[in-house]
Parts: structure tokens; sequence; C-alpha cells
């Protein structure tokens, strides 16, 4: 079995050496910079490593640096500084190689305006040495929900099918390794699904996955791990439920009751507030506090109509690293 | 080379597109070449005169393929990378596991192919009205290699330099079309005044199509020689230039 992460990576070893000794990680990056020409830093010392076969998640606001990132791994972006090494290659050294390995879905919209989509994905493998992809050029058609229009040409696609199309191109030689760069912009709530399914699918065939996405809920949902990067620096790297906790398992009560109950000093121990409009009282308690709040809600001698319990989502934990309020 | 199916799937993705569109990128240069024989040279017949010894027409014939083909090897590399960046697909370029080199030949082949056709089929129509001679046949074929070799090369490196279309305009209309007609696609520099006929001199296409005339008639106003000399030269320079391109991510890379 390979083992993934490695504290002792050596750059000065060859991809060859890695192999034969079982020993390679998906992605390193050590002290990673980037400064563009007009001197702005989009990436200031990145140290962060993907496991093989996790699903990585990258987060951060618009600028944050995200898409920097991933366009030094698949060559669009070169690095001012630091080492970049995908399953033992280097990059930009091993480009080709690198290349090889990855399929990449870019941010930005685009389409071919000569070819079908059926042609554009027999090009694409062609470009990664394969000859006959037919059958699976099919299944991702059919995956994607793409197969009635293979015929069509590809510039004439609707945002989302151009979007699912980019999402194919990227899967059809199997890579290792799959970057998915805001795969969900402007795609619909059911292909959005049946683009995550596949991605699962993929990820339990052993695809590595990175991808970035402004929806919180979505890598909530779906990563192993997430990093979450703004204004060129990580803010914060780990596992998703370790993120949720980071905040302090706080949870908030909120009771809704058909009379406001008067005697408040009763739950006096917790933090709460009043919303008199709704006649709701919403209380701030840690997990390990559920009896002592419901005896003291008890002691308001209210019935409640209603009762809600909110727990802290990424989201929270994004807004509360970048300094949103 | 590394990636041998990635390379010809790119060369028969660059001929495909253009095939695609067979009418606008092939028989529209000939009809345009037609045009040419028609109106330049028809009275010209009519006058029976000669230029190194041949109908006007059959010494019209050689800088007409000519231009067909530079104009059509040229803009063929150079319009595919354009279009490219004006969808967006030329960042996909720089993310396959295509060598610089192989890019450059996928490119460099498939505009060279584009314009051997339109040059063969100029050829072929014209032989319908005009008696050529086919002097040396080999020299014939190796001058159109090189020229179209040439061109496209340096439409490659024109494609990832323009900005815009209107770069791309500029290029064509001030520097590659004044560069064919003042060549001597419709006269011999031996008509020309001493003055005009030293600027010509410094024109590179001057060299090709006076190259093209000797494989077809047999004599020219330069010698071979040099002509070819500077052929080759062109193209190690040109070839030289898009490969770096390619390699360094000249305008491709942030």
């Amino acid at each position: 079995m390979i083992q993934c992460a490695i504290k002792s990576f050596e750059f000065n070893a060859t991809p060859q050496d890695y192999v034969e000794k079982g020993l390679y990680m998906t992605l390193t990056i050590k002290k990673l910079n980037k400064v563009y020409g007009n001197d702005f830093t989009a990436l200031h010392e990145i140290d962060l490593e993907v496991n093989e076969g996790e699903i990585f998640g990258l987060l951060g606001p618009n600028g944050a640096g995200k898409s920097t990132l991933i366009n030094i791994l698949c060559g669009i972006v070169r690095k001012s500084s630091g080492e970049v090494s995908v399953c033992g290659f280097q990059v930009p050294e091993q480009h080709i190689d690198v290349k090889k390995i990855i399929g990449v879905v870019p941010q930005e919209l685009c389409a071919d305006g000569f070819f079908s989509i059926q042609q554009v994905l027999e090009y694409q493998s062609g470009y990664y040495g394969i000859k006959n992809n037919l059958e699976y050029i099919e299944y991702l058609l059919k995956s994607l929900s793409l197969y009635d229009k293979k015929d069509e040409i590809a510039r004439h696609l609707s945002g989302g099918m151009k979007r699912r199309l980019m999402v194919a191109k990227a899967m059809v030689h199997k890579p290792k390794i799959l970057i998915l760069d805001e795969p969900t912009a402007g795609v619909d709530i059911h292909l959005t699904v049946s683009l995550w399914e596949l991605v699962k699918t993929l990820n339990k065939q052993g695809t590595t996955i990175i991808l970035t996405t402004h929806n919180l809920k979505e890598a909530e949902e779906i990563c192993d791990r997430i990093c979450i990067i703004n204004k060129g620096n990580i803010l914060a790297l780990d596992k998703t439920e370790n993120l949720l906790k980071r905040l302090g398992d706080t949870k908030l009560m909120c009771l809704f009751f058909k009379d406001m109950p008067t005697n408040l000093e009763a739950i006096d121990d917790f933090k709460y507030s009043l919303n008199k409009n709704e006649k709701s009282i919403s209380i701030s308690y840690s997990g390990h506090e559920v009896s002592k709040v419901m005896h003291q809600v008890n002691s308001l001698n209210q019935v409640a109509m209603d009762l809600k319990i909110k727990e802290d989502s990424l989201e929270d934990v994004f807004k509360h690293l970048i300094g949103v309020a | 080379m590394n990636n041998l199916v990635g390379f010809l799937t790119l060369f028969k993705k660059e001929t495909d597109r253009y095939m695609s569109v067979a009418i606008q990128t092939l028989f529209a240069p000939l009809v345009s070449s037609l045009l040419y024989l028609a109106i330049f040279g028809l009275p010209m017949r009519e006058m029976s005169s000669q230029i190194v010894g041949v109908s006007y027409l059959a010494f019209l014939v050689p800088g007409l393929m000519m231009m067909g083909m530079i104009n059509n090897s040229f803009q063929n590399s150079s319009s595919s990378l354009m279009i490219s960046k004006y969808t967006g697909t030329v960042s996909e370029l720089l993310v396959l596991p295509i060598s610089s080199f192989e890019k450059v030949m996928a490119y460099t082949l498939a505009a060279m192919g584009r314009g051997l056709i339109v040059g063969f089929l100029t050829l072929v129509t014209a032989m319908f009205f005009v008696d050529i001679p086919l002097n040396n046949i080999p020299l014939i074929i190796i001058v159109c290699l090189l020229v179209n070799s040439s061109f496209s090369l340096l439409g490659i490196c024109a494609g990832i330099w323009a900005k815009n279309f209107d770069q791309m305009a500029i290029l064509n209309q001030f520097i590659l079309m004044p560069m064919i007609f003042l060549g001597g696609v419709f006269y011999s520099i031996k008509n020309l005044s001493g003055l005009f006929q030293k600027l010509s001199m410094v024109n590179p296409v001057l060299y090709m199509i006076d190259a093209l005339r000797y494989a077809f008639l047999g004599s020219s106003d330069i010698s071979i020689f040099v002509s070819m000399s500077i052929l080759v030269a062109i193209n190690l320079i040109s070839f030289t230039a898009a490969w770096w391109i390619f390699h360094s991510g000249y305008k491709l890379q942030s």
C-alpha cells in the first residue's frame, strides 16, 4: 500500500525512487510564493499536502489565491518561488508528467467553436495518448447528461452544459488527480447532484479530488479536508469535522412560545437573546450542556410550541476566519 | 516525440478545423487567385508580352501560387490561435501533456497542409488556361514546403503575439500584404528603377517568389542558391521563435 503523507519528502529524489520505495504523496507544496508583475502577492509561503484518495477543498473569497494555486499546478501560471510536487514529479521541471496525471476543470467557461461534443472528447482523449476511448466517452456523456447533445457544436451549448463538457474533458483520460475550480458555477441543482455523484464515484475508484467552491454547504458535505485561504495565506487547514469543532462546539437552541416567559432569570446561566415579535428565545450552549439547558428551560414554566437547534456550519467557520461579521 | 498520439491528434484537429470550413479556407483563396489571373493576366496576354522568356500568364502563376500559400499558411496558424484566445481554449494548450516541439510541429504541419492545398489547386486550375513549364518538379516541391513552413511558423508567432484581431489585421494588411505585393508577384524586379529594386532586395518574399519561378520557369532574377539560403534561414529563425514562444509561455503564462 502506498504511504500517502511523508513528512520527510526529499525533493532531490527522482519520482522513480518514490515509486520503487512505495513512497509518494499526491501533492506537496512547500513555501510556495506567487507575485504577479504588478507586485500583487497572490500566494505567500503556502505549505500543504494532499493525500492520495482524499477529497480536498480549497476555500476562500474571490481573489484569495485559490485559482492561482490551481493554475500553478496545471502550468497556466508560473510560480515565483517554492517547491511543488505532484505524485513525485516536480512543477514545472517535469510538467509533461504532471499534466498526464491531472485533469483540470478551469473556472472560466470555454468551448470550441468548430467541433461537436463527441469530437471534442475524442480529441481530448488523443491529446493524452488514448487512441480508442469511445466507451468511456459514452459513459461520461451519459453520466453528465450530455449524451443527447453529443452531436451539437460545443460553443452552442448553454452555460451549464459547457461546464459539464469541461468536466467531461477533465475526466476523459481518467486522471489520478482531478482538479475542479468552481465546477458547479452556473449548473442547476439536479445536475450539481449528478456531478457530485460522479465525483464521489471517481474518488471511490481512487481518484484524488482537489476542488474550489463558493458553496460551503457542498464543501462541508463532500470534502475530507479543507484549506481556507485568504489574501494568499492559509488561514486553516484541517479535516472538515475538526474545522467545524474549532469554534468551540457551540449550538443555538431557539424556543418558540405561545406566551413569552417572564421568569427569564431561570436561564441566566446561559447567553440568550429574545425576539418579542416571534415570541422566541435563542439560547447559546455547548454540546455537553444539553441536560442543564433542558432543565433550565423547564423552569421557565411555559410550554414551547416549537424548537430548533442550529449547529455551527462551515460557513460560520469561514466567516470567522476571514473576518466577515 | 514523447506523445506521438497527442501530436497527431492536435495535427488532426487543426486540419479538421480548416477542412470543416473548406469553402472559406480553401476555395475562397482559389477564387481570389483566379480573379487576379483574369484581371492582370488576360489583358497582358492580348499584348503577347514576355517576361524572362515566357508568357506573362506563365510568369504570373508561380507568383499567385506563392501569394495563396503565404496567406493561407500564415492565416491558418495565426487565426487558430487567435480564435482560441477568444473562446478561452488557448489556456487548454498549456494544460495538455504535449511538448512545445510537438505543438509547434502540429500547428505548422496543419497550416502547411492548407497552404499546399491552396497552392496546388491554384496551379492545377491555372494549367487549364495557361501553358506553364514545370522545369524542376522536386525543387517546386521543396520551395513550396519551405515557404509554407516558414509562414506557418510565423503565423504561430503572430497568433500568440497579437492581443486582438485589430493587431492581427495590422500585421496582415500593413506588413504581410505589402511584402507579398511588392515581392514581385505581378512583375519582375528587373523592371523596377534602381532605388525600388534595392528596396525590394530586403523583402524576403521576393526570394521566395523568385525561387519558385526558377523552379517552374528555369530562370530567375536572383541566384537560386541565395534564395534557398534565405528560405532555410527564415525557417530556422521562425521555428526557433515559435518553439521559444510555447516553451517560455510568452503571452500565454502569467
